[in-house]
């Protein structure tokens, strides 16, 4: 009978601990020890970095945002910002890789998602905001670039000189570089098309016309070098009036059903107060007549 | 003239005054009546205030079913009140004789069912404290704005159509209720608008009543007709439907005649009136139902065959849920219980006797209300898109007490204001009955002292 | 038209008085520069008294001086309702979701309900599992308003309480909404919610400053939408639930600009080619409501569609 008893208790702490147990791992993560000293099957590279940045901003970034700007989403449990040294001394490349397998609560996994090597690339991306992560390899020194614009309105062709500065200062023509055309608008830019620098370091392309502009038809285009890693983030922008004017009319200026109270249909205005209108002189006339019937008494 | 017959007239006038107004001097069980009906208006109070403490929550209504038994006991109310435009100014313009015992009856309803149908949308309301809204950013495309347009001019309509009547009846009641308080004297001195009988006086009083009973017609189809537009306007299965007008109309009909048979039962029995509203009376107003209800039968045929003919998708399943599926019972019931075996009841003459036409009233006007219930309910458990990710208790929906109290107060108190009209007022215009019976004015005149 | 030009006008209105009296006092005095650079410094640390709780840029309550709103990037209720009412001239907001993308991720919902502060059984946006049953292919497909442009809510609303804008967006009062639940039943997508009681954390967002473009603070016995994320909108920035997308199922933009971007990927793409390409479609176009929500058909879906849940939400979920 003892025992028994003793037994029971047992199990009723055990019950307990795997309650809480349960409970907390519902709230973060439980990462196993061994995951945490994992390591990746290569070293890590700018290349992979330049990868992993470009899946993380596809597949992670709407949640976390980019790393140290703080702009993760506002959810509970908050996402993780990777700029953050908290983050960084508490996550090792290990603990990184199996989050980003398993997934928790609001984070989905990834394990089916993104190949293997994304993965680690992603990895790579995330801890190589760590200040004393290792990479391999050398980064691609940026040079100092320049691009001016020129049109011609007749031809609708967008001109482009890329220059870069050599050793002793001086704009050189930049042969080869692959510049990207956009037209911005509200929340982005729309890419209108690519070209290849020259041997003078010319490039051009003919505005599309199926583009909407403003009313008067302007559009701003916007000139970026592709490989902003080998070129660096030159930016040069330009109004041209080639677009196609976009006449906007504010619905709201005629009489609808669906419009609000000043823009109620004419004739169902008419209608509903001539109808009331007419029903309510009735009545009121008849209110009205009713005084009559004292002076009618006399007679 | 000779003496005799003149003087045998005066006794029926007299007749005639005293049996009329002997129920608003003294009256057995009133007290208890009216507080029965006071206990329920209080009950239903506490509930209104605690809703409006808690919000609607306190109601089964959710997201998807939104509207529920406030809405159609609105419907209900609204089809109750219409039978006083049918009996009084329908009829009475035609010119059936036969009306004229029951047409304040008629009357009477219309003003009760009309004032509290108004109150009834508003308990149904998130922001009562907002009513105001309406008259201060009211939008003249919304057919809310033309219902509570058209409810305002209906219930100022059957008020003066109930009052206009009254009017030749105050000399007598001047005359003969002596005994009464002094406020009641006052009251009908005031409604008496200095009515002593005169030719013209006659003359405007009869005008002003015509006016009034065409006037009606048009607001009365008018008030169904946009409260059903409330429901057909609204691109939903089972209400976006052309006949919804009319079909409600009819429907009205039906409800209001039950309404006053029900009303003329316990009038003639609880006023000792059994020689004013006779077996003939009943037995007029079950052939009216059973021509009503003919009618409505038929929109019922067009409302429903034809969806269930189609079985368009979403229209299918709404037409399962009420032919087989949840609603089948209470659909049923309804169609059958409230309208096709009371049809065949009422051919035969046996069945348009009083007791019998009272139990059938009871049952058509049971069925009228749960009738609303299925207009409102089930179509708005069958929206085009699942209801999903939302709780248990947002797929279903049935009134709580809270519901119930609010409509039971609703009804409690239209059946007050009717009492309290046949406390002050007689019930049946004694200048028209006297009419009836041969009396002249002059007579009548003598009669008040106004001679 | 007249609204917005100058919204600190509004904001001291209470100050006017006394600045116009100094004002006048020194014009008398001395010249119109020397008395309007004096006026400037005197406001500047000048407090009106009067203090407002206000929702900050990130969503925050706070409390702060009526003179102090515009530092803070805070407007007052009327100057929000004026710019709410009027919406963004030249805009034409339109969204496209790819069925094939979503995978009922559900954080565009998450999002939303955070942002708008509702309950849990509350959806302005809602993921749907759509089944048209035998070999039709099963699909979520998330839900928002349609934002018509023939909406048949605005329709029956008694009292201007929901209405549409030149930008197209349907908007919600709840300063207004006297809770007749009318839109509800007009509304074909079921694309409107009702605070049946006190809203999710009602303390909280007592007396704060109401923001129709967020329709918060929510109201006991009003109405609750989708908004497309109004105030967003005005700030240059993508719909909550856009971008909190993980799976690019979103696109969003101006249809005057014939242009969408996707919340997840960022890219701009033509909205006129997206829906030629992929052979878009409104929801119910039988019911001439003329969304401004279109879909992409569910094809060559990215994961095989599974569903493993309910569609009904427990007590406790909704409780919390």
């Amino acid at each position: 009978m003892n025992s028994k008893k003793i037994t029971y208790k047992g199990l009723g702490i055990v019950m307990v601990l795997f309650f809480i147990f349960s409970i907390s791992a519902n709230a973060q993560w439980n990462v196993p020890d061994h995951v945490k000293n994992k390591k990746a099957p290569q070293d890590a590279t700018y290349e992979l970095i330049k990868t992993g940045k470009s899946v993380y901003n596809k597949k992670c970034s709407s949640c976390h945002g980019q790393p140290g700007k703080g702009d993760f989403l506002k959810l509970n449990p908050a996402p993780a910002d990777f700029g953050t040294s908290d983050f960084q001394d508490e996550n090792t490349e290990g603990t990184v890789f199996f989050k980003l397998d398993e997934g928790m609560g609001g984070m989905p996994s990834f394990k089916h998602q993104l190949s293997e090597t994304d993965k680690w690339c992603v990895t790579f991306y995330i801890k190589s905001f760590d200040d004393n992560f290792v990479v391999k390899g050398e980064k691609s020194s940026s040079i100092k670039t320049n691009l001016t614009v020129s049109s011609d309105n007749e031809t609708k062709k967008l001109k482009v000189k890329a220059e870069f500065e050599d050793k002793n200062e001086n704009l050189k023509a930049l042969k080869g570089a692959d510049v990207a055309f956009f037209v911005k608008r509200y929340f982005g830019n729309l890419p209108i098309g690519n070209a290849e620098t020259d041997e003078n370091g010319n490039a051009e392309i003919v505005f599309p016309d199926d583009i909407a502009g403003d009313s008067t038809g302007n559009a701003e285009v916007i000139i970026k070098f592709k490989d902003t890693d080998a070129y660096g983030n030159t930016t040069v922008t330009k109004t041209v009036s080639w677009a196609n004017p976009v006449h906007y009319e504010n619905p709201l200026n005629e009489r609808h059903m669906w419009g609000d109270r000043a823009s109620a249909p004419l004739w169902l205005l008419i209608t509903y107060f001539s109808v009331v209108l007419g029903v309510w002189a009735v009545i009121l006339w008849v209110v009205f007549q009713l005084t009559r019937i004292n002076k009618l008494a006399k007679k | 003239m000779d003496k005799e017959n003149t003087n045998e007239n005066k006794k029926s006038l007299n007749q005639i005054v005293t049996d009329l107004t002997k129920p608003l001097k003294k009256h057995y069980g009133f007290r208890t009546w009216i507080l029965f009906l006071i206990g329920i208006i209080m009950l239903g109070l506490f509930a209104y205030v605690i809703q409006l403490q808690k919000g609607l929550g306190v109601t089964a209504m959710r997201d998807y079913v939104s509207w529920g038994l406030y809405i159609a006991s609105f419907i209900f109310f609204v089809a109750t009140a219409l039978i006083g435009m049918l009996i009084s100014s329908v009829l009475g313009l035609i010119g059936y004789k036969w009306i004229t015992p029951i047409a304040r009856i008629a009357e009477m309803i219309a003003v009760g069912f009309a004032l509290w149908a108004g109150l009834v949308i508003i308990f149904d309301m998130g922001r009562p404290d907002r009513f105001w809204h309406l008259f201060a950013y009211g939008r003249v495309q919304s057919p809310i704005v033309w219902d509570v347009t058209v409810v305002m001019t209906y219930v100022a309509i059957s008020i003066l159509l109930y009052l206009l009547p009254l009017i030749p009846d105050m000399p007598f009641l001047k005359k003969v209720m002596t005994d009464q308080p002094k406020w009641k004297q006052k009251m009908y001195h005031i409604l008496s608008f200095g009515w002593v009988g005169s030719e013209g006086q006659y003359k405007l009083i009869k005008k002003l009543i015509r006016v009034l009973a065409v006037l009606i017609i048009p607001v009365a189809l008018a008030i169904h007709t946009v409260t059903s537009w409330l429901f057909a306007m609204t691109p939903r299965v089972g209400w976006a439907s052309t006949i919804f007008g009319p079909y409600y109309v009819t429907g009205a009909f039906v409800t209001g005649g039950a309404a006053v048979v029900i009303a003329m039962f316990i009038f003639s029995r609880d006023f000792r009136l059994r020689n004013y509203i006779t077996d003939f009376h009943f037995d007029k107003m079950g052939k009216l139902m059973v021509l009503l209800m003919l009618v409505y039968l038929y929109f019922n045929l067009n409302e429903f065959i034809i969806p269930g003919y189609q079985q368009q998708r979403g229209e299918d399943h709404h037409i399962y849920a009420l032919f087989q599926g949840q609603f089948a019972l209470m659909f049923w019931l309804v169609q059958i219980g409230g309208m096709i075996i009371p049809i065949i009841l009422l051919l035969f003459k046996k069945m348009r006797k009083p007791l019998p036409s009272l139990i059938i009233g009871i049952a058509v006007l049971i069925g009228a209300f749960f009738k609303r219930y299925i207009i409102t309910i089930p179509t708005l458990m069958h929206p085009h898109l699942p209801i999903q990710n939302v709780p248990a208790d947002f797929h279903t929906y049935w009134p709580t007490a809270f519901e119930w109290s609010i409509t039971g107060m609703a009804i409690a108190g239209a059946v007050l204001v009717i009492t309290i009209l046949a406390k002050l007022f007689p019930i049946m215009p004694i200048w028209e009955i006297a009419h009836e019976e041969g009396i002249t004015n002059e007579e009548m005149n003598e009669f008040t002292g106004n001679n | 038209m007249k609204s917005r030009k100058n919204p600190e006008k509004n904001s001291d209105k209470k100050s006017t008085s006394r600045r116009d009296f100094l004002k006048k006092g020194l014009l008398a005095g001395a010249g119109t520069v020397i008395g309007g650079s004096i006026v400037g410094s005197f406001n500047a640390f000048a407090e009106s008294g009067d203090t407002l709780k206000v929702l900050g840029p990130d969503g925050k309550v706070m409390a702060v001086d009526k003179s102090h709103l515009k530092e803070i990037g805070a407007r007052t209720e009327e100057q929000m309702q004026q710019a709410g009412r009027e919406g963004i001239p030249g805009k034409k907001w339109v969204m496209v979701i790819d069925l094939s993308k979503c995978q009922n991720a559900r954080m565009c919902m998450a999002a939303c309900q955070h942002a708008h502060v509702l309950k849990p059984e509350q959806h302005h946006i809602n993921v749907l599992q759509m089944d048209h049953g035998g070999d039709t292919a099963p699909y979520f497909m998330p839900k928002p308003c349609q934002h018509c442009d023939d909406p048949p809510c605005t329709k029956v609303c008694p009292v201007d309480a929901t209405f549409i804008r030149q930008d197209g967006i349907v908007l919600i009062d709840n300063e207004r909404c006297i809770g007749c639940r009318f839109c509800i039943a007009a509304c074909p997508y079921s694309a409107r919610v009702f605070n049946w009681s006190d809203p999710k954390d009602k303390e909280k967002y007592e007396g704060v400053e109401y923001n129709i473009e967020l329709n918060v603070p929510q109201k006991k016995g009003t109405i609750s939408k989708c908004l497309f994320s109004a105030d967003r909108l005005r700030e240059g920035k993508l719909p909550y639930c856009v971008s909190a997308c993980p799976n690019g199922v979103y696109w969003f933009g101006d249809q005057n600009e014939d242009a969408v971007t996707n919340g997840t990927s960022k890219e701009t793409v033509k909205f006129s080619e997206l829906i030629k390409e992929n052979a878009g479609y409104t929801l119910m176009p039988e019911l001439g409501t003329h969304p401004s929500v279109y879909y992409l058909p569910e094809k060559n879906r990215t994961v095989p569609f599974k569903f493993e849940g309910k569609t009904t939400l427990d007590k406790e979920e909704h409780n919390s």
